[in-house]
């Protein structure tokens, strides 16, 4: 599988392309550790004062 | 052959006023709906409300407020993800400009989320549709299983809307869903609809699939649709692929399934002995890829297969493998950390489901007037909240008040995962680059104003693009455009017509005799919102005879 990253152009390795089992463990868990440090930012920055407050002021009726 | 697809997108609105007061969400939806054809190409559709767009789409504002985007026909899966991120854009932009016109919203609000985490039980679609000449039982029967399983991958993730703790589920719609199959949208919805609206000629059925949830991970969104379209394709196509694995209680495998991370659950299959959800993938996907070459499927069938085949093997080594890829995986990566900076193990988190049903219990016990609304969260009224903890849980009410702020929060974050925009958590990652779901999908701005090729949305969208300065005079629908005027009407009953064919108005035939009977009023009644419209078509269609 040759999956771009989002709208770039650069194609993912595929499972055959990528190096060993130990350099792909350690890639996935440099992504991961990657991937929760910028959760953890950009969930700081957008959280509310008050969650549930947030929720109520987004609260909706009907839908399908 | 040639295929045809679409999602139509529900989106949940909100608006604040300076104070952050609450505003009618009317005030947004209608504005945005009102506003559209001052900022794209926009003809008013004939018989329903809303207008259609110059890329094809139709945009509308549907029961509880919600403005509903429904997307252009289209051939492959690239082009349906195309329009749906297209969609968001659009539907951003409308946002804006009600909030820039109308000075009394201070803050305008829009997702593309699945559920209400405020108490309201609410739910809003991302239906699809595939164009198909199946028997519609047996399509259904064959399709099913699929729709169950694919949750796996197809699942947006979150919380269970109807748990008083903290649930995680790979779909949190599918809770929601009662049946396998129904004739409504919005009660006792089924994981298909039996509503025989073809909305073409020729013999072509509309498969309307209710289960689906809105996906931020383009990946994810583009295997939703590109691996149910191939399934559709192999079950017209005459292949008995979803007979071995028909499952006896389709939609309890549903719940099953979403609720298992791990996506090792078995469930009970028809013939006996129990399934996975990847055992049943792996089943059609077999059929797939034996049927490649067969002229029932689309030229991108075997792409389709590799990418389904690769997530399958990724869902199998474990929710790792797909932390920065499904939307569900990527959830449950951010939660578990999320969790434990706050000082739970995501273990426990099961564990307090039965002290806060109590709590909901006692608070319920304790609603006594009329002014206490049990939609209005706890924390909002602190007295009661106070009373609520010390009698539910005595020495540890400590931790039950935080435990209460981390599910809160959790919830915002979830609610956040789908804001499109600023304050978007979903928007933030992808900006980071940290996320690694692309499917491939490019000319999204291109498809904010242009029409799919290759269906009859690229002659709809063409035709409203030229037509659209022509005021009042033009109106569209799904297989036309009317001209009023002169009773012209563009046929776009073949969904795969590639010109333009205006037919003449026909001449109209000798009037009905009068009803002994009046007909019930009701019976006369327009469509709310279309009312000196409808009236008008109504009398140009009598007249040509339609």
């Amino acid at each position: 599988m040759r999956l771009r990253q989002n709208e770039s152009e650069q194609p993912l390795p595929s499972a055959a392309e990528r190096a060993d089992g130990g350099d792909e463990q350690e890639l996935m868990h440099a992504q991961g550790a990657a991937l929760l440090a910028a959760a953890d930012e950009a969930i700081n920055r957008a959280l509310s004062q008050n969650s549930s407050e947030f929720l109520a002021q987004n609260r909706q009726a009907g839908g399908q | 052959m040639r295929r045809l697809f679409g999602v139509e997108t529900e989106y949940a609105v909100a608006a604040l006023d300076d104070t952050g007061a609450v505003l009618p969400r009317g005030r947004l939806s209608e504005g945005m709906l009102r506003g559209a054809p001052k900022t794209f190409p926009a003809l008013r559709a004939t018989v329903e409300a809303g207008v259609f767009l110059g890329n094809g789409s139709r945009l509308y504002c549907d029961i509880g407020d919600h403005p509903e985007l429904a997307g252009p026909e289209c051939e492959n899966p690239w082009d349906v993800v195309r329009y749906l991120r297209a969609g968001d854009r659009m539907l951003l932009r409308l946002t804006e400009d009600v909030r820039r016109r109308r000075p009394s919203i201070a803050q305008a609000r829009v997702f593309a989320g699945n559920v209400d985490y405020a108490g309201t039980r609410s739910t809003w679609g991302a239906h699809e549709s595939y164009c198909h000449r199946a028997d519609p039982a047996v399509l259904r029967r064959r399709l099913v299983p699929h729709l169950v399983s694919r949750v796996i991958y197809a699942g947006a993730g979150g919380f269970n809307p109807y748990g008083p703790g903290l649930e995680f589920t790979l779909s949190p719609r599918s809770l929601h869903l009662r049946q396998v199959v129904s004739d409504s949208s919005t009660h006792e919805r089924g994981i298909v609809h039996t509503r025989n609206q073809p909305l073409a000629a020729g013999g072509y059925r509309r498969e309307h699939v209710l289960c689906g949830e809105s996906l931020r991970s383009d990946l994810a969104a583009w295997l939703k649709v590109g691996v149910t379209a191939l399934v559709v394709a192999m079950i017209d196509g005459g292949v008995a692929c979803g007979d071995e694995v028909e499952l006896e209680a389709p939609v309890e495998a549903l719940h099953a399934f979403a609720k298992d991370v791990e996506c090792r659950a078995g469930v009970p299959a028809r013939r006996g002995g129990a399934i996975t959800a990847i055992g049943i993938q792996r089943r059609y996907l077999h059929h797939a890829q034996r049927c490649l070459d067969a002229p029932f499927m689309p030229s991108w069938a075997r792409e389709a297969c590799e990418r389904w085949g690769e997530i399958l093997d990724r869902l199998e080594a474990g929710p790792d493998r797909v932390s920065r890829t499904l939307d569900w995986g990527i959830k449950l990566a951010m939660y578990r950390d999320r969790v434990e900076r706050r000082g739970f193990e995501w273990s426990e988190l099961a564990g307090w489901s039965a002290p806060m049903a109590a709590l909901e219990r006692a608070r319920l016990a304790r609603r006594r007037t009329s002014d206490d609304d049990p939609l209005v969260p706890e924390t909002q009224r602190p007295a009661d909240a106070e009373l609520w903890l010390k009698d539910a849980t005595g020495g540890a009410r400590a931790r039950l008040k935080e435990f209460i702020a981390l599910r809160h929060e959790l919830l915002e974050i979830d609610t956040r995962w789908a804001l499109l925009g600023p304050g978007g958590v979903f928007d933030a990652l992808d900006r980071a680059g940290v996320l690694d779901c692309g499917a491939g999908v490019d000319g999204i701005e291109e498809a904010v104003d242009q029409p799919p090729s290759g269906s009859r949305a690229r002659v709809r969208g063409m035709a409203i693009r030229r037509l659209a300065r022509a005021g009042e005079r033009y109106s569209a629908g799904w297989d036309h455009v009317f001209d009023q005027e002169t009773g012209r009407r563009l046929d776009l009953s073949d969904p795969f017509v590639q010109t333009e064919r205006w037919r003449e108005p026909q001449p109209a035939p000798p009037p009905p005799p009068a009803p002994a009977v009046a007909p019930p009023e009701e019976e006369l009644t327009p469509p709310r919102g279309a009312e000196g419209l409808w009236e008008s078509v109504s009398r140009a269609l009598s007249r040509l005879g339609l």
